[in-house]
C-alpha cells in the first residue's frame, strides 16, 4: 500500500468518525494505519470544520488544493529521506529546515528502523521478494525443529489428548491430569532434559478458570519452554511436581497461598508468605479483604491516589 | 563408640535476629548440637508487591522494584525495564545501554560487598565487614551523585533513564576502581586465607550441582558448585556480550566444590570481573546521545506475556509480565533468586552443627525483602 493511498483512506475514516462512526477506525487491522488515523482524528477535533472544509474540498474537486499538492511532494521526499536515513545519511534529514516536517522525518525514520525490511518492501524499493520468501521458508521449517513441536510428537504417541491448544508456538496448554506424568517426561526424556523449573506462577484468567503457568529451562540442552494448565475455579486441583523439581515445593505453596490452586499430592501444601489463618485467595481477581484479622481492622484499600 | 540419641530439641532462630539478614524465621530441630531439619518461616516482610502492581501503571512499577532486593536496586530496575522494552519492542540508545551497565555492575560490586561483609560478620569476622562497608559507601556515593538517592533509586524508566551522567561521573568512578581494585586483595589476604575463617567454611554445607538445579538455585551460588551458567553470557541482555570478562565458577580452593568457601570465593572473583566491565563500558560509552529519547509517552503493551531473565547479584531474576492491553499490568510475577536460594537450606544444612548453619545461610547471600515481596 502506498503513502498516497494511505492519506486519502485516513482522511475519509478521520471524517467518518467526526460524524460518530469509530468502528471503521478500530477495525483496522494494520496498526501502523490505524494510530495514524487515531492521530489525524485527534488533530482533527481541535478545528472539525476546518478539517472538513478543507479535505471535503479537496476531496469533491478533480483538482486537489494547492495544500494537498504540497503534503504530497512532501510525503514522497519523506519517505525518500527515510530511505536514506536507514542507509546511514542523517546529515540531509538534519539539513531540513522546517521543523515540523524535520521531527516527522525523525519519528518516521526511528518507526522504519524498527523494521527496516518491512519499511523498504511498503515503498517498493531493494528488497526482493524472492529473500522474504526464503526467510519465511526456513523460518517454518525451523519451527517443526523447535522443541515445542518435537514435545507434541512425543506427547502425542505417549499421552494422547494431553496438549490441548492448536498453536503451540508460544506455549503448550496440558490437561491437569496428565501433568505430574509429563512432567517427568519432560525432566528425563534424554532429547528434552528439562532439569530446571525457572518459574511457577498462577493465573486468574476470569470466566471461572484459574491457570498455573510453568517456564521450564534445560542448563545442558539450553532450551525453553513454557506449560499452561488450566483448571476450573470450583475445582482448582493440579498433582504437585515437587518431587520432579524441588524448587516446584516453595513455587506451589506460594502459588497455593495467593490463588488457592491446590496441589494434589504435595507433602508439605501450607501458605508461605500469607498467615496460616488468613481468609481467601489475594491475587484471584474478585478478591475482598477480610474484615478484621485477630481483632486488628485492616485499613480498605484506597481507590485512585488521593 | 556408638551414636547417642539424645533428646530433640526445637530452636527458634528470628525473626529478629542479627545472623538471619533480615526478618526470617528459621525452625530448628536439633539433637544435641547437630541440626536434623531446618523448616523456614517466611512472610514477615511481605509487602504485596505483586497486587500492588495489578494497580498501578507501567511506570509506576519500578519504585517497587526498587523496594524488593533493596541491596541492588539499580539491577531489579534494570531488568524489569529491559523486560519490558522487550515487550514494547523499545530500543534505547548507546549510551544509555552502557550507563546501565556501569550501574548495575557497581551495584553488583557493592551487593556483593555488604553480602561478604555480613557473612564474614556472621562467623565472627567483625574487621572486614567495617572495610567492606566502607568502599561501599563509596559507590553509594558515586549513585546519589547520579541520582540523589543512596538506596532506592528509581534511576532506570522504561525507554531511558531518570538523569544523564552528572559532570564528573567518569573521572570519579575511574579514581574510585583504582583504588577499589588493589583493596580486593587485602579481603583476599584478611578472609579467604585467613586460617579460623577457612575452618569454618571450606568443607561445610557443599551443595551439589545436580541438587543446586533441581532447588532453582542460580547466580553466585550455583557458580560455586562448578556450573558455567551466567545470563550475561549464556543469554546476553543489553550489551553484554560487547564486553570481555570470565564467568568465576567454585574450584574447591580449599575444599569440596560447592561448599561456602567457594560461594565467598566465587563472589570475590565477581568483584574483579565487574570491574573490568565497568571499565570497558566507561572506555566505549558514547558522549552523545540524549537518555530520554525514546521514553514512550504511553506505555500500553500488546496483549500478551513475556517471561524474561536478567542476571542480579543473586543470580536470575525473572519477570512474568501478562498484558491485557492496558497501561496496568494483568498479573506481574516476578521470581526471585533469594526465595530459591533459601528454599534449599535444609537440604544442605540438615546433618551440620547449630553455628554450621549460620554459615551456610550467610553464605548463600539472601535478601529477604526480595523473598517476601
Amino acid at each position: 500500500m502506498s503513502a498516497d493511498m494511505d492519506n486519502s483512506k485516513i482522511i475519509e475514516l478521520v471524517l467518518g468518525a467526526l460524524d460518530g462512526d469509530m468502528d471503521t477506525i478500530n477495525a483496522i487491522e494494520d496498526r501502523v494505519v490505524r494510530s495514524k488515523a487515531k492521530a489525524a482524528l485527534f488533530k482533527a477535533k481541535k478545528d472539525p470544520e476546518g478539517y472538513r472544509a478543507k479535505n471535503i474540498v479537496s476531496s469533491n474537486d478533480s483538482e486537489p488544493s494547492s495544500k494537498a499538492v504540497s503534503n504530497e511532494v512532501k510525503d514522497a521526499s519523506l519517505i525518500n529521506l527515510v530511505l536514506k536515513g536507514l542507509d546511514g545519511d542523517m546529515d540531509s534529514v538534519n539539513a531540513i529546515e522546517d521543523r515540523v516536517f524535520r521531527s516527522k522525518v525523525k519519528s518516521a525514520l526511528v518507526k522504519a528502523k524498527k523494521n527496516p525490511e518491512e519499511f523498504k518492501k511498503l515503498n517498493h524499493l531493494s528488497t526482493k521478494s524472492v529473500d522474504t520468501e526464503t526467510v519465511e521458508k526456513t523460518q517454518s521449517e525451523s519451527k517443526k525443529d523447535s522443541i515445542s513441536f518435537k514435545i507434541k510428537e512425543m506427547a502425542d504417541s505417549k499421552f494422547p489428548g494431553s496438549i490441548t491448544n492448536e498453536n503451540i508456538e508460544d506455549f503448550l496448554l496440558v490437561k491437569s491430569d496428565l501433568w505430574y506424568d509429563f512432567a517427568d517426561m519432560l525432566k528425563n526424556e534424554s532429547s528434552f532434559l528439562f532439569d530446571s523449573l525457572q518459574c511457577q506462577t498462577g493465573f486468574d484468567i476470569g470466566e471461572d478458570t484459574l491457570e498455573a503457568r510453568y517456564n521450564l529451562h534445560s542448563m545442558t540442552k539450553n532450551h525453553y519452554i513454557e506449560i499452561r494448565i488450566q483448571v476450573p475455579v470450583k475445582n482448582p486441583q493440579i498433582p504437585s511436581v515437587e518431587t520432579v523439581w524441588r524448587i516446584a515445593d516453595w513455587f506451589e505453596r506460594e502459588t497455593y497461598d495467593m490463588f488457592g490452586i491446590e496441589f494434589l499430592k504435595h507433602r508439605d501444601l501450607r501458605r508461605i508468605l500469607l498467615p496460616e489463618d488468613w481468609e481467601g485467595w489475594p491475587l484471584r481477581k474478585n478478591y475482598e479483604v477480610q474484615e478484621t484479622y485477630h481483632g486488628i481492622v485492616i485499613p480498605k484499600m484506597k481507590e485512585g491516589w488521593e | 563408640m556408638g551414636v547417642i540419641h539424645g533428646e530433640e530439641m526445637v530452636l527458634n532462630i528470628g525473626p529478629q535476629h542479627p545472623a538471619t539478614h533480615g526478618v526470617l524465621r528459621l525452625q530448628v530441630r536439633t539433637d544435641g548440637e547437630i541440626v536434623s531439619q531446618i523448616t523456614p518461616y517466611l512472610g514477615y516482610l511481605h509487602r504485596c508487591f505483586e497486587k500492588h502492581c495489578e494497580n498501578v501503571t507501567y511506570e509506576q512499577v519500578i519504585p517497587f522494584t526498587d523496594r524488593c532486593d533493596y541491596l541492588a536496586s539499580m539491577t531489579m530496575n534494570f531488568g524489569y525495564v529491559v523486560a519490558m522494552e522487550e515487550m514494547l519492542e523499545i530500543k534505547v540508545n548507546d549510551r544509555v545501554q552502557h550507563i546501565r551497565v556501569v550501574m548495575a555492575e557497581l551495584q553488583r560490586i557493592a551487593s556483593h560487598l555488604l553480602g561478604l561483609g555480613a557473612f564474614g560478620l556472621d562467623i565472627g569476622a567483625f574487621t572486614p565487614f567495617l572495610h567492606m562497608l566502607r568502599d561501599r559507601e563509596r559507590i553509594l556515593d558515586l549513585f546519589e551523585m547520579t541520582c540523589g538517592a543512596r538506596l532506592l533509586y528509581n534511576y532506570m524508566w522504561i525507554g531511558g533513564l531518570s538523569h544523564d551522567l552528572p559532570v564528573g561521573f567518569v573521572e570519579s568512578t575511574y579514581k574510585f576502581l583504582d583504588y577499589f581494585e588493589p583493596k580486593i586483595d587485602e579481603f583476599v589476604d584478611l578472609l579467604v586465607h585467613n586460617k579460623i575463617f577457612v575452618e569454618r567454611t571450606a568443607d561445610i554445607g557443599v551443595m551439589p550441582q545436580d541438587v543446586a538445579i533441581s532447588y532453582g538455585v542460580t547466580g553466585p551460588n550455583l557458580r560455586a558448585s562448578g556450573l558455567k551458567w551466567d545470563l550475561r553470557k549464556d543469554d546476553p541482555y543489553s550489551i553484554y556480550n560487547k564486553f570481555d570478562f570470565k564467568v568465576p565458577v567454585g574450584e574447591g580452593g580449599k575444599g569440596t566444590v560447592g561448599d561456602c568457601w567457594d560461594r565467598f570465593y566465587v563472589r570475590v572473583l565477581e568483584m574483579k570481573e565487574s570491574i573490568k566491565i565497568v571499565r570497558q563500558a566507561l572506555s566505549s560509552m558514547p558522549k552523545d546521545g540524549d537518555v530520554h529519547q525514546s521514553l514512550p509517552k504511553k506505555i500500553k503493551p500488546p496483549v500478551g506475556s513475556i517471561y524474561k531473565r536478567t542476571e542480579s547479584p543473586r543470580g536470575d531474576l525473572g519477570y512474568y509480565i501478562q498484558s491485557d492491553g492496558s497501561n496496568i499490568p494483568y498479573r506481574l510475577k516476578m521470581r526471585s533468586p533469594a526465595f530459591t536460594a533459601l528454599s534449599v537450606i535444609d537440604e544442605i544444612a540438615a546433618g551440620w552443627l547449630l553455628s554450621d548453619v549460620l554459615a551456610i545461610l550467610g553464605s548463600l547471600d539472601i535478601v529477604l525483602g526480595e523473598i517476601d515481596r
